[in-house]
């Protein structure tokens, strides 16, 4: 599968909401697509960790 | 462009509304769209889907419709405009999907029984799109003062928004063509 776009969506839990960053205000659906017949899926993951100066 | 797997174009008629004009054009698009070579499609009625109206968003997902859509590569929407808006049950039955939508072409066709051609409906309904992770293009079809335009039979009586027509799809699969490329063999964040 070719992982093809990140795309923010709001939280549908209380954790993945205790999980929000204020730079990623949403959770991540990691949307894939397969190269041989295009069907579409996606996995929910954590936005990635920001670093501060 | 022939493809080894066809294109898959549908289109959505959408309004419930009884009498709706809009139901011809959404015809004479399914129609235009067939002609296409290495193009399939079907019609999409909204009054026809079993979406529940006590929920909303992917939770009143409906299994057959999320599929379609997960097989489309574009996506043609016929939305009268009412109230200087797009349908409400548009909205709610785009709302059931997500992934499904992701980097896949959408071309917007606006009806109205004035002069506008659901111009507002359209402008109103681009930002939607975008947040559902469609590409909109640049082209719009307009069916003005739509009582007009087609016989009591559906048949379309002004062949002059014909050639519209043809620009509109023209864009909009090459844009499906672009995308689905990219879906399937461009990974975001650059090749690992």
């Amino acid at each position: 599968m070719n992982h093809q776009a990140d795309k923010l969506v709001h939280p549908v839990t209380p954790e993945e909401a205790a999980a929000l960053t204020a730079a990623f205000d949403g959770v991540l659906e990691i949307v894939f697509a397969c190269p041989r017949c295009g069907w579409i899926d996606s996995l929910r993951g954590a936005a990635p960790a920001t670093s501060g100066d | 462009m022939e493809h080894e797997r066809p294109l898959f174009v549908p289109v959505i008629l959408g309004t419930p509304r009884r009498g709706r004009m809009s139901e011809h054009a959404a015809w004479l698009m399914w129609a235009q769209v067939g002609k296409r070579p290495g193009v399939e499609t079907a019609l999409v009625d909204v009054a026809a889907l079993p979406i529940p109206v006590d929920d909303a968003g992917e939770g009143a997902k409906d299994p057959e419709f999320a599929e379609l859509v997960n097989r489309a590569d574009a996506l043609v929407i016929v939305a009268p405009e009412y109230n200087h808006g797009y349908p409400g049950l548009l909205k709610h039955v785009l709302d059931t999907n997500l992934k499904e939508y992701i980097h896949k072409a959408a071309g917007i066709v606006g009806v109205s029984a004035g002069i506008f051609g659901g111009a507002r409906a359209i402008q109103n309904l681009i930002p939607v799109l975008r947040e559902l992770g469609l590409v909109t293009i640049f082209w719009d079809v307009n069916f003005t003062t739509v009582g007009s335009r087609f016989d009591e039979e559906g048949n379309l009586l002004d062949k002059s928004l014909l050639p519209r027509i043809e620009m509109f799809l023209d864009e909009l699969l090459w844009m499906a063509e672009t995308l689905r490329h990219g879906r399937e063999q461009v990974p975001i964040g650059g090749a690992s």
